[in-house]
């Protein structure tokens, strides 16, 4: 929905595949020489931080004229520069106590939000965290 | 005596338990997909269900409910494979019917060990050998299609149809072959002429149990085929099937909409059609089974 909302302004044309998660989406992408796709930039690099092999990369602007930045510029995403970003939740079954505060305090942590980062995600922005200390 | 009695009649009571356990669950998933279904359609009608090409619930515009290209989707897939497996089925029965009994019993139980490859397996299999190989033979951009599907789906249905197949063929009366022989018939021709019609019904079953199970069958079509909803027109294109369908789209549908109720509705037309088939090889079975005696 957001994609399309987002990008497309409309509907995907019905003869679009679908794919059983990202993974399948990154095989079916290396497999087809004509396959574009999106997937989460997790899903990009591998453990070690280099990007995948077999696929490239898109740069993207948020409008015409300005520099299209890549994903992988983890500066640039920061910055606000690269279009396609959006927060990732998490839900409790309400105000979260005992075992499970005690893991969002982890995930909060410097030690928490390292394991994030070395797993190909964007550490939590402030304003995130910011309203997670409201709480 | 009375202890006896007693773990008689306990044991009685429990197996008539496990039995009616059975009965009741089935009941009880006709019942909830019937309901669940019928919320579906105070928002959906039921014409533009079963008419409608376009299934589309999260559209960005206007949804549309119609499950024409998803059952097309499901016959292609269903019946290419009948189609593949059928042949090589019975193919191999009447080999293996020529064995030696001790070749055949290794071959055998080989051949029904298939049946215990996990399906995500087969949709692997789909994903990295089946695919590109069909996109090279066929010159096409990549091989997610319906013909993918069926390969897959026949690979599956094989053993069952192996197996019932073999045990039709083995009911088949041995003094009708020795009669075909000492009429002067060859092996090929007692196997075409006597042997194969003799155990149509048994084939039959065979046939309809394999087809039963390919109907039902979600992960691997849902990984080999690249479900686009688009109306397909031949084997080289993408397919959804209502199994994929409903795996993709439960795990991601706002709860009590009538998209999520629509889903249900998949479900129940899936649900019937499986019982329809499921029910005439019970039928072709116990008219088989009359005439054996």
């Amino acid at each position: 929905m957001y994609f399309r909302e987002r990008v497309l302004g409309k509907d995907y044309a019905p003869s679009i595949k679908q794919m059983n998660g990202n993974a399948q989406i990154l095989e079916a992408v290396k497999a087809d020489p004509n396959a574009i796709a999106y997937i989460g930039f997790g899903y990009l690099t591998d453990e070690s931080g280099a990007l995948r092999p077999g696929i490239k990369v898109i740069k993207l602007a948020a409008q015409s004229g300005q520099n299209a930045v890549s994903p992988l510029d983890r500066m640039a995403i920061k910055a606000g520069l690269y279009p396609l970003t959006r927060p990732l939740f998490q839900c409790t079954n309400g105000s979260p106590v005992g075992k499970v505060q005690a893991f969002y305090a982890f995930e909060k942590s410097e030690a928490g939000q390292k394991i994030i980062a070395k797993n190909g995600y964007l550490p939590a922005a402030e304003a995130g965290l910011a309203f997670n200390s409201g709480k | 005596m009375k202890r006896r009695l007693f773990w008689d009649r306990f044991f009685e009571k429990l197996l008539s338990g496990a039995a009616w356990v059975s009965v009741l669950t089935l009941a009880g998933i006709f019942l909830m997909l019937f309901f669940n279904s019928m919320r579906a359609f105070q928002t959906i009608s039921i014409a533009e269900f079963f008419s409608a090409a376009a299934w589309n619930p999260a559209a960005f515009g206007e949804a549309t409910y119609g499950i024409g290209a998803m059952l097309l989707s499901t016959f292609m897939v269903t019946l290419g494979a009948m189609l593949i497996v059928v042949p090589l089925g019975i193919g191999t029965t009447a080999f293996l019917s020529k064995l030696p009994r001790r070749a055949r019993n290794i071959l055998k139980p080989a051949i029904e060990m298939l049946a215990a490859v996990p399906s995500v397996v087969i949709g692997f299999l789909g994903i990295v050998l089946v695919a590109p190989a069909l996109s090279q033979w066929f010159n096409l951009p990549h091989g997610l299609n319906a013909l993918n599907g069926a390969i897959l789906l026949a690979v599956m249905a094989l053993p069952t149809l192996i197996s019932v197949t073999e045990d039709a063929i083995h009911a088949v009366p041995k003094h009708y072959k020795e009669a075909s022989y000492a009429l002067g018939a060859n092996r090929w021709e007692t196997l075409i002429r006597v042997t194969l019609p003799s155990c149509t019904s048994g084939i039959l079953v065979a046939v309809m149990l394999g087809l039963g199970r390919a109907l039902g069958e979600t992960m691997t079509v849902l990984m080999a085929t690249g479900n686009a909803t688009a109306m397909p027109h031949d084997f080289f294109e993408s397919v959804r099937t209502i199994t994929a369908t409903v795996a993709i789209e439960m795990g991601e549908v706002p709860f009590g909409t009538p998209h999520y109720y629509s889903l249900f509705a998949c479900a129940l037309v899936l649900f019937l059609i499986t019982l329809l088939v499921n029910v005439i090889a019970e039928r072709v079975a116990a008219g088989f089974r009359k005439k054996g005696q």
